[in-house]
């Protein structure tokens, strides 16, 4: 048999409980009567707010302006009014102007989309601005705005544009679904960026646990007037991050602190390419993303298209509610999501998934001193020492942390997730991340 | 005679030694400038870093090759600085008041109102990068000690009601934990000062009661109690102007809250461990 | 402080350490089958003093009893020669946990293995009560499960170990399957090898240190015995004498105080433990050399770890 390509170093083998909402079609979400919609979803600068209290919004409206060149406007989901513009605090401690949104009783008709072709006509300057313009950002999780993304810096050719469908996070399913129904969209998403970085290969990565994505995109590549190729992939987590992606498919290692594009590769996820075929051919902005509900708290699994600033409450409502006692809500994977605290917090251009989980599959023992058996060190891969730079945090040295990699250091959760004495090895990793950070800032 | 042997035996090799190490501290004996000498003996020698360089042997040489700022070392104060100043041939311009820290706030598991349960890495850094902290309020103390920590005298520690508090007679106002709260609770406060708002909620009103019973509310009951106390209500906050000379009892025994409290009050509690302490330990 | 209300168990759970100490169960109930019920006393006797020294210190460090001071007692009881007195194994322990762990700051901190230290402690202190004194075990059923102590004039002079370094023959079965005198737990080549390998299909022990420790002492200890060095143990009864498996398996692959971090380090930690097992038994008077081996091995451990580290980071550094 012929070897499956994966990364060498490190990784691990988590149950991937995909079974729960696999087959489960894609079905659009009911809107909700109230939006909160931050202006901070993206990774970079914040939108600047355009609207004020008491406007009335219509779908697709721009209520934030992209502030800086790392940065994505924000656009309304519905017709509705500004009830209110407030403070949100994030989950991730950053506080942001967020919108409340009240949606109007009647909705119009919400305007039909066709494909036009239009867009070969466009220049690659033109074709930026039109998926900056429309709010694309990288839906896998980073939320990295796309058109930045997709600027080749001068000097630097693309060898590799490598279309990930890996999603390597157990439970989700979100990316496999939309391989399944909306595999055109994908292609032309392709095609579009095809033609922005103008790769000498494009290459799918797929793992081999999902055999049925793999034969569908295996199908619809082959109609296609320029060559693509999808690769299986061997089963292992992190695969679906860029850095492990590259090297399990072309062999090429992103050197420490670099981007992809230092080795002649650029990475994007299917859930991006579609929203770029939406922002580019249909001229559709970004204001929906895809969501997974599963976890075995929730009474129907589902992968909803969910409109941006709807609550997170409103989704486990539409998905029958609780069956068991949830323990703990995730949004994003159970690798590298985070845990809610407030079921109103909205669904934004990150939110990936969101986990119900019971008692069963939450371990919540206690944390025990450090056995030093090095568990951590063989599933990094990064090829850090998690351990160490543990210790170096714990004993408030950053620096010393940052010298032996803190920074190369992705939060992947193998460390963590391997840990016998449950040590919170990547919240500690990314409180070091923060005080570095913190200190450049200052 | 095996005694005489190894008794000569181990003079002659002490002897050798010795006369290596004088050899050895003549010849490669490091030349270095008097006046780092000078100004390191005039600074405390408490390492504590709150300078910004790695101890005062780094901040002595910083300020004799770099031009250092000499003010910087806060636990010596004025009296260090003049004598650096002196040493240095520069004048300077400092004020004689010291400056100790305090933590400005009461909220705890009793008076407060919480958001989640927290069990990750013992750290206010940690916590408050998850929304800002567990508790409801955003400003306030999150209580995990990160600057019990960073103390390089040990002046922090909890009080008998799981509040942090400063020993304003140990603080030597380095200031480390001011920099490392996250949530900015830990202010700088002249050590003379008799009451500090315990609060730094800049919430309204209506929102500081529903989250804590003992924040400041901004009712502005000090200002008018107290007018000479140097008092002023800012965004719901009440602020000491410690210039203002005049009394603050007033204002102290009428605020509704009871949040503007004698210092001299605030001391960690010499009460024997406590079950939250053992747990802070621990980590 | 979520739950100020509950009380932290006293020890901690440590999932690890709790299935290092199910594998020596076995081990146990053949020293009672061996050597009788004695045994059980002396590990009975073992673990109150490891734990409570450990429990004094935790109590002032403020941390929990881990786990591992059983794993610690239960591998130090059973490195006991059956007719230890009861108060020396105590001070043993005492000495393990105390000195061993405690002092370097407790449990994940200590440099040696705690029951290597314990034990080479009392057999350099006591030497006479540890090593002239082993009995043969009982056999046939029902063994010492009907007995407090063998017979004491069936009392030999030594080990299978210290017998084989005087020159005399044994035969293997006895050696393999434990009936031989020894050390409470270290008889049963057959017992240790099944629970070892238990414990590295489960990964709770490197099979790279294990094996590493095999290749490093059976490749110099076949050089010296077929160069025809005087008083060379056969290599291969070697193995099977004296405690090499058990600590091998046991005590060599302790994680705290063996090198961990890199598999290389693991490999080149597990050599020295063979080498330096092999060169002390052979060229010194102490026959249990695999004491020594390890906790010499221990000292090298953290080198071990950030030499490789840093040797991996030269690499990265001159890759990009």
């Amino acid at each position: 048999m012929k070897q499956l390509k994966t990364f060498p170093k490190g990784g691990v083998h988590p149950a991937d409980h995909k079974a729960l909402a696999a087959d489960q079609a894609i079905r659009r979400a009911d809107p909700p009567s109230v939006y909160v919609i931050p202006m901070a979803q993206h990774l970079g600068k914040p939108a600047d707010c355009t609207v004020s209290s008491g406007d009335q919004v219509t779908e697709g409206m721009v209520l934030g302006s992209s502030s800086g060149f790392i940065s994505a406007p924000v656009h309304s989901p519905v017709n509705g009014t500004v009830k209110e513009i407030v403070t949100l605090q994030l989950p991730n401690g950053q506080k942001t102007q967020a919108l409340i949104l009240e949606a109007l009783e009647s909705q119009e008709e919400p305007p039909v989309y066709t494909p036009s072709e239009d867009w070969k006509n466009l220049d690659k300057q033109a074709l930026l601005e039109r998926i900056a313009s429309m709010g694309v950002v990288g839906l896998g999780g980073a939320t990295f705005p796309a058109h930045v993304k997709f600027t080749v810096p001068k000097g630097s050719k693309v060898d590799y544009f490598i279309v990930n469908g890996v999603e390597c996070e157990p439970y989700l399913t979100a990316d496999y679904r939309l391989m399944l129904e909306e595999t055109p969209g994908i292609l032309q998403g392709i095609d579009v960026v095809r033609s922005l970085l103008q790769p000498e290969h494009i290459v799918i990565g797929i793992e081999n646990n999902k055999p049925e994505a793999l034969r569908v995109m295996r199908d619809a590549v082959e109609a296609l007037d320029f060559p693509v190729e999808v690769v299986p992939l061997k089963l292992k987590y992190p695969q679906g991050d860029e850095k492990q992606l590259i090297k399990a498919v072309t062999g090429r290692e992103v050197p420490s602190g670099g981007l992809p594009i230092a080795v002649g590769a650029v990475v994007s996820n299917v859930a991006t390419l579609y929203g770029v075929y939406e922002a580019v051919v249909l001229g559709k902005p970004l204001t929906e993303r895809l969501v997974t509900v599963t976890g075995q708290g929730i009474q129907k699994p589902a992968n909803l298209k969910v409109k941006i600033g709807t609550s997170v409450a409103e989704l486990i409502e539409q998905c029958g509610g609780f069956v068991k006692k949830p323990v703990k809500i995730v949004s994003g994977g159970p690798m590298m999501g985070f845990s809610l605290s407030d079921l109103n917090t909205p669904v934004t251009k990150g939110t990936g998934g969101i986990l119900v989980l019971t008692e069963e599959e939450v371990d919540r023992k206690n944390t025990t001193a450090c056995l030093q058996c090095g568990r951590c060190v063989q599933v990094c891969p990064m090829g850090l020492h998690p351990t160490r730079l543990y210790k170096w945090i714990d004993h408030l040295d950053y620096e010393a942390a940052a010298a032996e990699g803190l920074m190369d250091c992705k939060e992947c959760g193998s460390c963590a997730y391997s840990c016998p004495a449950r040590i919170p090895l990547v919240q500690g990793m990314k409180l070091g991340k923060l005080m570095i950070r913190k200190k450049k800032a200052n | 005679m095996i005694i005489l042997y190894s008794f000569l035996a181990v003079a002659v090799l002490g002897g050798l030694f010795g006369i290596g190490l004088a050899v050895a501290a003549k010849a490669l004996a490091v030349e270095k400038d008097d006046r780092i000498l000078a100004v390191e003996a005039a600074l405390p020698g408490a390492n504590c870093g709150g300078c910004g360089y790695a101890g005062c042997a780094a901040y002595a040489e910083a300020i004799v090759k770099e031009d250092a700022d000499i003010t910087l070392c806060a636990p010596g104060g004025a009296a260090v600085a003049r004598a650096i100043a002196e040493i240095m041939g520069i004048s300077v311009e400092v004020s004689d008041q010291k400056m100790v820290a305090m933590v400005h706030c009461r909220g705890n598991r009793d008076t407060c109102t919480y958001k989640f349960d927290y069990n990750g890495i013992r750290d206010c850094n940690a916590l408050y990068a998850l929304y800002g902290g567990d508790k409801t309020c955003s400003f306030g103390c999150l209580g995990l000690g990160s600057c019990m920590k960073v103390c390089p005298v040990d002046a922090i520690d909890y009080d008998s009601r799981g509040n942090v508090v400063v020993d304003r007679d140990v603080c030597i106002s380095c200031g480390k934990c001011v920099d490392v709260c996250p949530t900015g609770v830990m202010k700088m406060v002249p050590y003379s000062a008799d009451y500090i708002v315990a609060c730094h909620s800049i919430d309204k009103g209506a929102l500081v009661r529903k989250y804590c019973t003992v924040g400041c509310i901004g009712c502005k009951m000090c200002e008018k109690k107290s007018p000479e106390g140097g008092f002023t209500v800012e965004d719901f906050l009440a602020r000491i102007d410690y210039d203002a000379r005049g009394s603050r009892d007033e204002a102290a025994a009428a605020c509704p809250p009871k949040c503007i409290l004698r210092v001299s009050s605030l001391k960690p509690d010499l009460v024997p461990v406590t079950a939250l302490q053992e747990e802070n330990e621990e980590a | 402080m979520a739950d100020k209300a509950k009380k932290r168990p006293l020890v901690m759970k440590q999932k690890i350490m709790a299935q290092v100490v199910y594998a020596l169960i076995p081990l146990v109930v053949a020293s009672i089958y061996f050597f009788g019920w004695r045994s059980l006393a002396v590990l009975a006797v073992v673990n109150l003093a490891g734990f409570l020294s450990e429990y004094v210190f935790a109590r002032v460090y403020k941390q929990q009893v881990s786990s591992a001071v059983f794993v610690t007692t239960t591998l130090f009881a059973l490195s006991m020669p059956p007719t230890v007195p009861l108060w020396i194994a105590a001070v043993g322990i005492v000495f393990g946990v105390v000195f061993g762990k405690m002092v370097f700051g407790g449990f994940g901190r200590n440099i040696f293995n705690p029951a290597l230290s314990g034990r080479a402690f009392v057999y350099v202190s006591f030497g006479y009560p540890l090593t002239s004194s082993f009995i043969e075990p009982v056999s046939g059923f029902p063994g010492g499960f009907a007995r407090w102590l063998p017979e004491l004039d069936s009392l030999t002079k030594a080990t299978p170990l210290i017998r084989l370094s005087g020159g005399q023959d044994l035969p293997f079965m006895d050696l393999f399957l434990g009936s031989t005198s020894g050390s409470l737990g270290e008889t049963s080549a057959l017992l240790i090898i099944i629970t070892g390998v238990i414990l590295l299909i489960l990964k709770t022990a490197s099979y790279r240190i294990v094996l590493a420790c095999f290749i490093g002492y059976l490749v110099p200890q076949t050089a010296f015995f077929f160069i025809g060095l005087s008083g060379v143990l056969h290599p291969f009864y070697g193995l099977f004498a004296g405690s090499l498996l058990f600590a091998f398996f046991y005590m060599a692959t302790d994680p705290i105080s063996s090198s961990q971090t890199t598999n290389k380090g693991r490999w080149v930690y597990g050599l020295l433990v063979g080498v330096l097992t092999s060169l002390i038994r052979t060229f010194s008077s102490w026959p249990e050399a695999v004491t020594f081996a390890i906790l010499l091995a221990n000292m090298f451990a953290p080198l071990l770890d950030y030499a490789f580290k840093q040797a991996a980071a030269k690499k990265k550094a001159a890759a990009t």
